[in-house]
């Protein structure tokens, strides 16, 4: 193995935590963040010649597999974007989440996995543009000024995509809020 | 503005985002608005319960399925990608390669034939003399002698 491919791998191994984090918060489930990683490393690996060595890998990772998630949402047929403007009622998905286990009380890990399942599902809901700002501002704290750059958008798009969607949101999870 | 205007500002609030100016405006707002104080309410527990939102397990082997199609693919990539510049020297190396071949065995052959020392022609016509010699003295003096005892020199 060549030397940038060793330190290639190297990054992605101390950061695969977050890495995976991500992919799976944009694809929504287990099997979508396997490709989407796949897809999404590869093209990091390609365009490695362009990371600045000291500046964040994961960030810099995440930018790519954003772009590649919504590729594939735009390329995507059979997906259906929902305006958000008259949101409709999807169809129910009962596909559970593989959340870890822990000590609560069995009501409270219920309730606690019937909000998430339905959070998932809202964020499936939403225009990719949408999730992905959700995604990088509100789950993975990045700045406006970040995910603009990171979706190749101006500020003021990431504050008024970041509002809709919340709006839609509350409105999909007002039982829980 | 109404409540329904404020609602994005209150947006870019929970996340620091506004100017100072836009701040203070907000802030005055919120002290006497029930529903905007809820509606930010609301927006604060969306986000930390977003941020909270636990992350399944990864399938066993996953990162050495994702890493390996990674090394697979550029791998692949790494050869279809060489630049054209590339093959073109190749092939010329390769072509000038067998034409240096192609010569020295060409040149083998034509020295193989030399040997004899009869390889010499001699034609003469009415009007016309046509010599080919070999580089061997001899047949040089034969191909003369000939020639002049031909055209009756001494």
């Amino acid at each position: 193995m060549d030397e940038i491919t060793v330190e290639f791998e190297k990054l992605v191994k101390l950061n695969r935590e977050a890495l995976y984090r991500i992919a799976v918060r944009l694809a929504g489930n287990r099997d979508d963040a396997e490709d989407l990683l796949m897809e999404a490393l590869t093209e990091a690996w390609e365009s490695f010649s362009h990371f600045r060595s000291g500046t964040d890998f994961v960030r810099w990772v995440a930018t790519i597999m954003t772009h590649t998630f919504l590729d594939w949402r735009r390329k995507n047929d059979h997906y259906e974007f929902v305006s958000l403007n008259e949101p409709k009622e999807s169809d129910e998905n009962d596909e559970p989440m593989d959340l870890p286990e822990d000590a609560d009380d069995p009501e409270a890990i219920a309730v606690k996995r019937e909000f998430w399942k339905a959070t998932n599902k809202a964020l499936d809901e939403l225009p990719p543009d949408f999730k992905a700002v959700v995604v990088l501002v509100d789950m993975e704290g990045l700045s406006y000024e970040e995910a603009a750059k990171a979706l190749n958008c101006p500020i003021g798009t990431i504050r008024s995509r970041l509002h809709r969607a919340r709006i839609f949101l509350r409105e999909k999870l007002k039982d829980w809020l | 503005m109404n409540c329904h205007q404020w609602s994005e500002q209150l947006s870019a609030w929970i996340d620091g985002m506004l100017t100072e100016s836009e701040r203070e405006a907000l802030e005055e707002h919120l002290k006497d608005c029930k529903i905007c104080q809820q509606t930010a309410n609301e927006f604060f527990e969306l986000k930390r319960k977003l941020r909270e939102m636990p992350i399944p397990s990864p399938k066993p082997k996953m990162w050495n399925r994702v890493m390996g199609h990674v090394r697979y693919r550029t791998s692949r990539r790494r050869f279809t990608f060489i630049k054209p510049s590339f093959w073109l020297a190749s092939v010329a190396s390769i072509a000038l390669m067998f034409s240096v071949i192609a010569l020295f065995w060409q040149k083998q052959k034509t020295f193989g034939s030399e040997e004899p020392t009869v390889n010499f022609i001699v034609g003469y016509h009415a009007d016309t003399v046509s010599l080919g010699l070999s580089d061997n003295p001899l047949c040089h003096l034969i191909a003369t002698a000939e020639l002049s005892e031909a055209e009756g020199y001494e």
